[in-house]
């Protein structure tokens, strides 16, 4: 069920654009770009959801139910649920563009080794999950070589003279998923308690760009590639929604 | 998405194959996963394994081969590393690391020396004692051994291409591009190159100058190498099921039929019977001048059979299942056990 309703269209979009265009990390990249442009309403939409509960946090009555419920929390959190729906805002709604990547990367993880399948079993696979529309024999092996990088591969950049290759992926997925967590941590406002939330959302500013840089720098290169891709689009567009100040990237700043 | 990440890490696809089956005067060598066996061809019993213990960091599948000389039995691995070993006692001899990929065909061993085709699209040309030789890069993985004929290799990659080499240097002689993966070496029958291709076809090509003689279309893809039949035929299974006779002269089709489960390894003949392993699990045997289906036997009720049977005249047919608990399995010519190999958990 997930194999037919998420990786195969998956993949086989993925090497449809490959026909096109001739280059599995172009591909990739055009994939991720698409993925980014379809996810714009929901970002929007989560932009917005953010505004609504930074100018709630502000209310008076927000900031009388924390300071009159502040030692029952099962209250308190009855007050805010109440408040939340008088105002008509949805809490939730800032995690609704994340929940919705959760498949598209699963897919990905999957759709890239497939494509990029290098052992018989993997190609076997690969054939049964193609539409013959594609026509697949002509398309197999899928070239994954893109600039210094093989896709199917961990990547790592080998420089004449060092002894051990430079994972350059790895550094440029954890630097620009930090600058993207913080983005998005200076315009989602915590829906939880106070301080605890807030300390909540400085480690996951932290911590995301460090998993998803060990993620980048130990699986496939290819999936490295949609990170990185995916982060420069959504940096992107929180630029051109005029969310991203350079002072608020500075990780010294509290 | 963490968490995501962190089932997608834990779901990796397994990057397996099926188990290489190679045959000496007395052994079976089998590579399956984390092992190389050396198995007795009348009873199934173990000699040795390499390395003795499972070691996570290996993986094998193409078959073993034996030297000329009888001295070294030469196995590439997963690992990016071609090992030569004793095969008497599969202790290690050399190990050759150059290689930037998996091996996934199995080496071609001669007087000249080894032939190891890898991954990474490089034959590596070697001495007997592992020792470069020289090297030739094709465009794609080579999964595929050369064919050797005297001066002359023949060699096919996914790259669509066959290559004909200088067996001494490693120059091209000629190439043709076949518009598809080649993942099976071509079979080279007086003068003529045949070769199955992923783009659903079986071609004959002129060994010396490389001209596509014809190119037969099938209905799926096929996975091995053409297989003599009589004097004047071949016999090819592809993916779907079909088996064809063809003419070798101008690839005409004599008869086809149709099995269950894919067909991926070499058929094989005996006498007057070609048999072939499918995916359903089944060996099947078929009239070899008719195509009809004189019997087929469950050989295992769980797991796929993507290996060809391998005809050892003096015992009936090795049979080599994927995933299942008996790598090896050796039947009589009616289909019916004479011994199966389990290895040894520790």
């Amino acid at each position: 069920m997930w194999t037919t309703l998420v990786v195969q269209p998956m993949l086989n979009l993925l090497l449809w654009i490959y026909s096109l265009v001739g280059n599995f990390g172009v591909a990739i990249i055009v994939f991720t770009i698409l993925v980014r442009l379809l996810l714009a309403p929901l970002m929007h939409k989560q932009t917005k959801s953010a505004e609504a509960m930074r100018k709630l946090q502000e209310h008076p009555k927000w900031k009388e139910i924390q300071r009159k419920y502040k030692n029952d929390r099962e209250r308190l959190a009855q007050e805010q649920m109440k408040l939340y729906s008088e105002l008509g805002v949805n809490p939730f709604a800032s995690c609704l563009p994340m929940l919705v990547q959760i498949p598209i990367i699963f897919g990905l993880y999957q759709a890239v080794i497939l494509a990029l399948g290098n052992t018989p079993a993997q190609l076997l696979e690969l054939a049964r999950l193609l539409y013959p529309a594609l026509n697949p024999s002509r398309l197999i092996p899928i070239n994954g070589q893109f600039l210094w990088m093989n896709l199917a591969y961990p990547e790592r950049l080998h420089i004449p003279g060092l002894p051990f290759g430079i994972p350059v992926m790895a550094i440029l997925v954890a630097l620009t998923s930090y600058i993207q967590s913080k983005a998005v941590a200076t315009t989602t406002p915590s829906t939880g308690e106070g301080q605890q939330a807030q300390a909540m959302n400085q480690m996951m500013t932290m911590y995301m760009p460090l998993m998803l840089g060990y993620f980048a720098l130990t699986f496939q290169s290819g999936l490295a590639l949609y990170f990185l891709t995916s982060n420069l689009v959504m940096i992107a567009q929180y630029a051109l929604m005029g969310k991203l100040s350079w002072d608020d990237l500075k990780f010294w700043r509290r | 998405m963490a968490l995501a990440l962190v089932v997608a890490g834990c779901s990796r696809i397994a990057p397996g194959s099926w188990p290489g089956v190679s045959v000496g005067p007395d052994t079976v060598w089998v590579a399956y996963q984390q092992q190389v066996f050396a198995v007795d061809k009348a009873t199934g019993v173990a000699h040795w394994a390499f390395p003795l213990q499972p070691d996570r960091k290996k993986t094998f599948f193409a078959a073993p081969q034996l030297t000329p000389d009888g001295q070294t039995l030469v196995v590439g691995g997963y690992d990016n590393v071609l090992y030569g070993l004793d095969p008497a006692t599969g202790a290690q001899k050399w190990t050759f690391t150059e290689a930037q990929d998996r091996y996934i065909g199995p080496v071609l061993a001669t007087e000249q020396g080894i032939y190891a085709p890898n991954g990474d699209g490089t034959l590596y040309a070697l001495t007997l004692q592992g020792t470069p030789r020289w090297t030739f890069t094709a465009e794609a993985a080579l999964w595929a051994p050369p064919v050797p004929e005297g001066e002359t290799l023949y060699l096919a990659s996914l790259d669509h291409h066959l290559y004909a080499l200088n067996a001494t240097t490693g120059q091209e002689q000629w190439r043709v591009n076949l518009e598809g993966a080649l993942p099976a070496a071509p079979t080279l029958l007086d003068g003529v190159l045949y070769v199955g291709e992923l783009a659903t076809e079986v071609a004959a090509v002129r060994a010396a100058d490389g001209t596509v003689l014809w190119q037969t279309p099938v209905a799926a893809w096929v996975w091995h190498s053409p297989v003599p039949l009589g004097d004047d035929q071949l016999v090819v299974g592809d993916m779907d099921g079909h088996v064809y006779a063809l003419r070798r002269d101008d690839g005409g089709i004599v008869w086809q039929t149709q099995v269950e489960g894919g067909v991926i390894g070499a058929p094989a003949v005996h006498d007057d019977t070609v048999f072939v392993t499918t995916r359903a699990g089944l060996l099947v045997a078929l009239n070899a001048s008719s195509g009809a289906v004189r019997w087929q036997r469950q050989v295992h009720q769980e797991a796929t059979i993507e290996a060809g049977p391998v005809v050892v005249p003096d015992l009936g047919l090795l049979v080599a299942p994927s995933d299942a608990g008996n790598p090896l399995l050796a039947l009589d010519f009616e289909g019916q056990p004479i011994w199966s190999f389990v290895p040894q958990k520790k």
